[in-house]
């Protein structure tokens, strides 16, 4: 483009991070605290804390079900596991009897439908990061499109990086602010490389079909269902034979299935057609198996129990699909894994906001010359403070909102996911009314104050408080809390080097300016 | 324990390829890096970054062990990275130090 | 009489010829950087839209033309095309002229399209 290869990737990856820098810090921010959305939503609802699972789990669940849709198209159990030991029942009717689609969460150790307060939980944040509540298809196009200029950012980047490997351990802090900011973003970049490229990549393909129908609706001619069935990615529902007959006992399939798995646990059953002739029992292997997403299934005729097909994904293709998809929602980790996974996520939204920061560092007007800055810089500084300082903010008000409002009120998850947005809303408004460095500091302060007002407003508003769950080892609420705590700290630890480099420059500008000349006519510069 | 040994494997890796480096070398010693001591560096450690992926499939199985070890990877080669500017004489002791002690406390818990 | 009359000609000529240099380098520079602005905006178009459709024609391509099973055609396809994608907007931006960039797209993607209207005619709708 101009120059050399380099510098035109250079220009891209500069470009193409600022288009989409904020939304992709949202996205992957809340996708970072979407690894632990079951420990999120356990944690708004304290009413279920410690509930566990029994051992006929699955039979109350059917008990469940028979009682209250004992004749439907297809019922579906998403069976309950240690990290979310609720049931989750879905019944679906044929067309005309209502209610055509159902949904209960279920207690299976009371058997009784979940009595705790209505939220969205960890779903709110699950679901914001990849429709960002927009509605219909427009929030997950608007993500995939993120995500494609994600892989280009990423992948300019590591050209445009070219000491790669000289400055792979390289971070210098007491280098003048640009060239420490550039530090971290590389190092932050390059040590989780595999990381970034592969939740990229698989976040695309979780939605491709979405992104990419052309290819399937090609090859079938617009056939969807043969498709799915030859991938063998769902099943079909068979007609209804309307000859009543009875569903045979669940117990003994699940042995079998477990037997042939190897131990493997059934994570998902869907029953289609209960109460008819042409029943059939589908069982799915648990996500937290293996990598593959949905990887095993055996299906049953559903009133004589017998195997009528299984599942064991030698399709190549399919097999990598699913490998990806579990790739991306990293339901097979165990907790030593999931917290990799979560430090990994970590350093892609710090990745993304070191590039903000320097984006606004690198352009910084000197004093004297052609005075205050432009409308683009400004704007690009506030939106920095109110998405990187206003985001967190966001999701602290989140999760006191869920404490803080009355139990019993009956739009209460509206009510919580509004003060989100709200809150997301006046943080973005509040760096455009103070001095970009002051509304750093406000805004730091003020989340890290949030976050760790959360366990003390936990405290007083339930039960369930720190001393508590920390004796019981009530390992999920007590490390919500903590958790909390720890990113109060951390973000106050923050706000007060930020502010102490402010207050020792002598001028806001004036030390950076010197600085910044000096850093830009060295050759260092010309990498970014 | 495993985990551990996996983790400070990798760290102890990362920390030998960049003593390798004259930049981190004179970090730690003030002074460049030998011929011999670089190639010795590199060696000790592309043999430990290996070492840990047999360790990590140990932990968690083949798939899912290769997986971790990325994981693993990033962890020891953030902590050096954040810890050498700050401390780069315990950061490179640190290296030396850990997976001795963890590797004579699995073998000691496995006998 | 004469050499004054040339004199002046000659005076009247260089200056118009300085002026006329300066006038072009002036308005040369303003349209280059109208030109650099169009040549981004076109870019950005090629790279959003002309990838998208090479990478889609792309995925059509694998799912009919590849040796194995349908539905396994299909995936491979669709997940390589997002490959396509990247490396389509890398090359926009690598390119030297945004002329170089849309070719760059186009003759692929019409090649790829040639071939299946030609020899894959069955599945097009």
């Amino acid at each position: 483009m101009k120059g050399s290869f380099r510098q035109s990737m250079a220009w891209l990856h500069t470009w193409s991070g600022l288009v989409v820098g904020w939304l992709l810090f949202a996205i992957f921010l809340t996708g970072t605290v979407s690894f632990f959305r079951h420990e999120i939503t356990l944690w708004m609802q304290p009413e279920l804390s410690q509930a566990v699972v029994p051992a006929n789990a699955i039979s109350v669940a059917f008990d469940e079900l028979q009682k209250i849709a004992p004749k439907a198209r297809r019922w579906l159990i998403d069976v309950p596991d240690d990290r979310d030991p609720i049931a989750h029942l879905y019944i679906w009717r044929d067309p005309g009897e209502l209610p055509d689609f159902q949904r209960e969460e279920l207690n299976t150790s009371t058997g009784e439908a979940v009595a705790a307060r209505s939220t969205y939980g960890g779903d709110f944040l699950f679901y914001f990061h990849f429709d960002l509540n927009v509605p219909s298809i427009w929030g997950r196009l608007i993500v995939g499109a993120a995500a494609i200029i994600m892989l280009v950012a990423i992948v300019s980047g590591v050209i445009t990086h070219r000491r790669i490997f000289k400055d792979f351990f390289t971070f210098r802090p007491w280098k003048a602010s640009q060239r420490s900011w550039l530090d971290a973003h590389n190092i932050l970049g390059v040590m989780a490389l595999p990381f970034h490229l592969m939740i990229t990549y698989t976040g695309l393909i979780t939605l491709m079909f979405l992104y990419m129908p052309w290819g399937r609706d090609v090859a079938y001619d617009g056939d969807q269902q043969a498709f799915l069935s030859e991938a063998a990615l769902s099943t079909v529902i068979p007609a209804a034979a309307n000859v009543p007959d009875r569903l045979v006992p669940i117990e003994p399939l699940i042995e079998m299935a477990v037997d042939r798995w190897g131990g493997d646990a059934v994570g998902r059953i869907d029953v289609y057609r209960p109460g008819d002739a042409n029943a059939l029992i589908e069982l799915t292997s648990s996500d937290s198996a293996a990598i593959a997403f949905h990887r095993r299934k055996i299906l049953f005729d559903g009133n004589s129990g017998e195997v009528v097909s299984t599942t064991d994904n030698t399709q190549w293709a399919a097999e990598t699909r699913g490998v990806m998809y579990g790739l991306h929602i990293g339901r097979f980790s165990d907790p030593v894994l999931r917290f990799l996974y979560f430090l990994s996520s970590i350093a892609g939204t710090a990745v993304v906001a070191t590039g903000l920061v320097l984006w606004v560092a690198k352009r910084r007007p000197k004093p004297g010359a052609s005075g205050k800055a432009g409308f683009g810089y400004r704007t690009v500084e506030a939106l920095n403070v109110g998405t990187v300082a206003g985001l967190p903010i966001a999701i602290a008000v989140f999760f006191l909102a869920n404490r803080l409002l009355p139990v019993d009120l009956a739009a209460r998850a509206d009510l919580e996911a509004g003060s989100f947005f709200l809150a997301w809303i006046v943080t973005i408004l509040h760096p455009m009314l103070r001095p970009a460095a002051r509304a750093w500091i406000e805004q730091l302060a003020l989340a890290a104050l949030l976050f760790a007002a959360v366990p003390v407003v936990n405290a007083f508003t339930t039960s369930r408080h720190l001393g508590l769950t920390l004796a019981q080892g009530d390992w999920v609420l007590a490390g919500f809390d903590l958790s909390m705590l720890t990113t109060g700290v951390i973000l106050a630890w923050v706000a007060w080097r930020v502010g102490r480099k402010r207050s020792a420059a002598p001028a806001p500008y004036d030390s950076r300016a010197n600085t910044s000349a000096a850093v830009q006519t060295s050759m260092e510069q010309r990498e970014c | 324990m495993l985990t551990a040994l996996a983790l400070s494997l990798a760290y102890a890796g990362f920390t030998a390829l960049c003593l390798a480096m004259h930049r981190h070398h004179r970090q730690v010693w003030h002074r460049d890096a030998s011929r011999q001591s670089r190639a010795v560096f590199r060696i000790a450690g592309v043999s430990c970054l290996a070492l840990s992926l047999p360790v990590c499939v140990a932990v968690w199985g083949g798939a899912i062990g290769t997986v971790a070890w990325f994981g693993v990877l990033t962890l020891a080669g953030s902590a050096l990275g954040f810890l050498l500017p700050y401390a780069p004489r315990a950061a490179a002791a640190l290296g030396a130090v850990a997976p001795l002690i963890l590797a004579a406390s699995v073998i000691a818990s496995s006998v | 009489m004469d050499g004054g009359v040339a004199g002046l000609r000659a005076a009247v000529v260089s200056f118009a010829r300085v002026r006329r240099a300066e006038f072009q380098k002036r308005v040369s520079g303003a349209m280059k950087d109208r030109f650099r602005w169009i040549g981004v905006v076109s870019r950005v178009v090629a790279a959003a839209f002309g990838g998208y459709v090479l990478s889609s024609v792309a995925a059509i391509s694998l799912a009919l033309a590849l040796p194995m099973a349908r539905s396994e055609a299909v995936l491979t396809g669709s997940m390589v095309s997002f490959v396509v994608y990247v490396c389509a907007v890398l090359w926009v931006f690598a390119a030297s002229s945004a002329w170089r960039a849309w070719l760059g797209l186009g003759i692929p993607a019409a090649v790829l399209w040639a071939n299946l209207l030609l020899f894959q005619p069955a599945g097009l709708s």
